[in-house]
């Protein structure tokens, strides 16, 4: 009997030692819940009311709890997200959106059709991406708890990526929120979302603190960019605002943070062969460095001065001037990169790289440029920008130009890009700064005729209408290509390159933002990732 | 002292508005439209004459209200005051650092003059006042947290809010930072009050009577030498508290020099305006206290 009791404790010992071992293997290698993630962000953002907000900084915590009907995919086509499906009628202007069932704000309160509307509503008469689709809807209404309705008064193409886009995009709260709030941005504790985490604390000058939301309602859809299934597996997220970039670096490598954004590309040999810290590089959406041109008055009015002057650049120089080691950037005179649906083959043919100051002088005196003075303006503290514009500046007095290269900080800077103090007559020809990836050309910044740079000439003006209203991919895309044409006809900006931003990542964390499993998307995302 | 204030409140605001600089264009990015950055403006107030935001701001202050942050959407002394925390703490922490290191320095090399002891400690003092402290705070994070991981790297959580008095430890390296730097100006300071009371006829009187060296050093000596000492030490205080601007921005601590440096990048103008009426009344107050503590060293200094 004793005997038999015996080997039936060892039986069961090793059965339950088993079990354990295997849990314990599966639990080091998959997900696993649990745990503060604690990541270091560049600088703190202004507010995290979305709707009023275009920052990156304020998108990353943002992201997480604020969502939209629409969400980009990884491959930036948008995807119903708030909305489970969606329809457009024959003449492409009724559009009706089917919400899904089931959906808790962080307040409890399930999302309806009444609080799609106000915050439909809010964003289009305040949001700081409205207009554009704004200006065509005609009709905004419920047609029962789960249903709205949006009519237009001409169809327009790029409604679902407008409807998808977090930067100053339609974000869906509470109707009381909104409604409270009006034009005034929503104060932080006010911030009520329905995505997977729920703000909990902002201490200013410090962090972010956000919590898994027990309550989520994920969509039913494979995970995919912001798209998707999101898994919020850690209990709680807080995002630090650290501005100094050793003071991010020093952290990822003392274990103080779980991932840090934005690092310097020389820095990136102080963590080489470190096992605890994993460089993620984001070279898929890029970002755009570009010398924004004054089409509005005086001399770069002028299309052959401007084919001049690209004709100049040392694109490679240029480049390596701002990004360092050619891992972090390649040239690419398409508006978009490879990869992006929106690329354009064979773009600037002819002047993208051409680094012949002779033939650019020549076509500058066939311009009839007579040495005026080319003001060009850079913010020091945009370091990438300020280095490209001492090499533009040095190419371009190597070929004979005039220039007078103006350096100021980042709020001085702004302040007369955007010509506040007198709009009629900028007080720059070439301004240097960059652009973000978008997920559709309508949203590229140099087609606003409002943007800093105002080019709003008849042919672009006539390309930017018809490419709104075409819905078929095959043909905007055909009508992009147009708009790249002209582009290079007309030189609204010069495009130096792509270049790739470096985040980095405690070894200790899975999936993680930038890896195959959550490939690298506008900005950072947490959900789905985990502690080992 | 209404004075003082009134100049500081118009000085401050007069420069902030010379400055140039838009901060609803900082606030929005570089992607942001001018119609955007026009629209925020006028939400802002910005847009109104500057007699009318001065007139405000003006009859706001002698209120108690110094504004609410362009930035943060809160009143600009709860933002101060949320600050104040690591800024004192570090302040106190590193005061402890030049007090600890340079007045026992100063002291023992002006009782070796031109020793072995007084120019080594000479050139560490040369060298404290040469390193910028931004150098000295990345080295020591890079060693000390990066690499032996000794100490955190940056950051600093309230103890305040957690109660947690290990939090502490996130300002042991700015605090030694900070005041290595500041305890070079003390020891020099110190060595060469020292020196010319060492010299005086008291000391040898005091000597002639058979005391001993420390109550000669301590009771006499140190006390007379003390008053330049106090001045460089409270002014240094003053600075450490309210603008260790370099060393919380290198180790990332949500302090009042943090805010500073983010204020003005972001033209934040209630915040920069508010934290200079506090310095300027916490610069007020320590001279006062310094003013005090002479008249309690010295018995021929008095007020009346």
């Amino acid at each position: 009997m004793k005997r038999r009791w015996a080997v039936c404790s060892i039986f069961v010992l090793s059965l339950v030692l088993l079990i354990g071992a295997g849990l314990s293997v599966s639990g080091k290698d998959g997900p696993r819940y649990g745990g503060t993630f604690q990541c270091a962000l560049a600088s703190e953002p202004g507010k995290l009311d979305m709707q009023m907000d275009t920052g990156v900084a304020a998108s990353i915590p943002a992201r997480h709890i604020l969502e939209g009907l629409f969400s980009f995919d990884e491959n930036y086509a948008p995807q119903p997200m708030l909305a489970f499906n969606w329809e457009l009628d024959e003449t492409g202007t009724v559009a009706t959106f089917y919400l899904r069932r089931g959906v808790l704000f962080h307040s409890g309160k399930e999302m309806k059709a009444e609080d799609v509307l106000a915050s439909l509503n809010r964003w289009g008469e305040y949001g700081l991406t409205s207009k554009a689709l704004w200006t065509h809807v005609v009709d905004l209404v419920a047609l029962d708890d789960y249903t709205i309705q949006l009519t237009l008064d001409e169809p327009f193409a790029p409604m679902t990526t407008y409807l998808a886009n977090i930067y100053g995009g339609p974000s869906i709260y509470p109707k009381e929120i909104v409604e409270v709030a009006g034009d005034e941005p929503i104060t932080p504790e006010n911030v009520i979302g329905t995505g997977p985490y729920k703000f909990v604390e902002w201490k200013a000058g410090d962090y972010i603190l956000l919590e898994r939301f027990a309550g989520y309602a994920s969509s039913p859809a494979p995970a995919s960019g912001f798209a998707g299934e999101k898994v919020a597996y850690f209990d709680k997220l807080q995002f630090f605002f650290v501005a100094e970039d050793n003071a991010r670096l020093v952290g990822i490598e003392a274990g103080t943070y779980d991932y840090v954004v934005n690092i310097p590309n020389d820095l990136l040999v102080n963590v080489e062969g470190n096992a605890d810290v994993v460089p993620i590089i984001t070279d898929h959406p890029p970002i755009y460095p570009i010398g924004l041109i004054n089409n509005r008055t005086g001399l770069m009015t002028n299309s052959a001065l401007k084919r001049a002057i690209i004709t100049a650049l040392d694109m490679e120089a240029i480049m390596l001037a701002g990004y360092g080691d050619p891992t972090f950037w390649s040239l690419n005179p398409s508006y978009f990169a490879p990869g992006i649906r929106w690329y354009t083959e064979g773009a600037g043919e002819g002047l993208y790289n051409e680094a012949d100051p002779n033939k650019a002088c020549q076509m500058a005196a066939d311009a009839g440029y007579n040495n005026e003075a080319i003001r060009i303006i850079v913010a020091q503290d945009m370091t990438a920008q300020y280095n490209q514009a001492l090499v533009v500046a040095d190419q371009l007095k190597n070929a004979g130009f005039n220039i007078d290269l103006q350096v100021y900080d980042k709020a001085t800077f702004f302040q007369i890009r955007n010509s506040r103090d007198d709009p009629e007559h900028p007080q720059w020809e070439i301004a240097f700064s960059f652009y973000s990836t978008t997920p559709d050309p309508s949203l590229v910044l140099m087609l606003n005729p409002a943007y800093a740079g105002w080019w709003d000439t008849p042919e672009i003006q006539t390309l930017r209408d018809e490419l709104n209203k075409i819905t078929d991919f095959s043909a905007r895309h055909a009508k992009w290509e147009e708009i790249i044409t002209l582009w290079y006809e007309q030189i609204p900006a010069i495009k130096f390159g792509d270049a790739f931003q470096l985040h980095l990542m405690r070894a200790e964390i899975g999936g993680g933002y930038g890896t195959p499993e959550n490939p690298p998307m506008l900005s950072p995302y947490f959900w789905n990732s985990w502690k080992k | 002292m209404l004075v003082s204030t009134f100049l500081v409140i118009t000085i401050t605001f007069v420069l902030m508005q010379l400055i140039p600089g838009d901060p609803a264009a900082v606030m929005l990015g570089t992607n942001a439209t001018p119609e955007q950055i026009e629209q925020l403006r006028t939400t802002w107030g910005l847009n109104q004459p500057i007699t009318v935001q001065f007139y405000r701001y003006f009859t706001n202050f002698f209120k108690g209200d110094l504004g609410e942050s362009l930035f943060h959407r809160q009143p600009v002394l709860y933002i101060i005051g949320q600050r104040a925390e690591t800024s004192i703490l570090l302040g106190i922490m590193a005061l402890l650092v030049v007090v600890g290191v340079g007045i026992p320095a100063g002291t023992i090399s002006a009782l070796k003059p031109n020793s072995w002891t007084d120019n080594s400690l000479l050139l560490v003092a040369l060298a404290g006042a040469s390193i910028p402290s931004f150098w000295l705070g990345l080295m020591l994070m890079t060693v000390v947290a990066g690499k032996l991981h000794l100490l955190p790297s940056s950051g600093f959580t309230s103890i305040l809010a957690t109660g947690n008095l290990a939090n502490l430890k996130n300002l042991i390296l700015p605090a030694f930072s900070l005041g290595f730097v500041n305890a070079a100006l003390v020891a020099r300071t110190s060595r060469s009050s020292m020196l010319d009371v060492l010299q005086a006829d008291y000391i040898t009187t005091a000597k002639a009577k058979g005391l001993s060296d420390w109550i000669v050093i301590i009771k006499h000596a140190f006390r007379n030498a003390s008053i330049p000492i106090i001045t460089v030490v409270s002014f240094t205080f003053a600075s450490l508290v309210s603008g260790a601007v370099v060393t919380e921005n290198v180790f990332a601590l949500p302090g009042v020099g943090n805010l500073i440096v983010q204020s003005v990048l972001k033209r934040d103008y209630p915040v920069i305006q508010g934290i200079m009426m506090i310095v300027a009344v916490l610069y007020v107050v320590i001279n006062f206290v310094t003013d005090l503590t002479y008249a309690s060293l010295d018995p021929r200094i008095r007020y009346r």
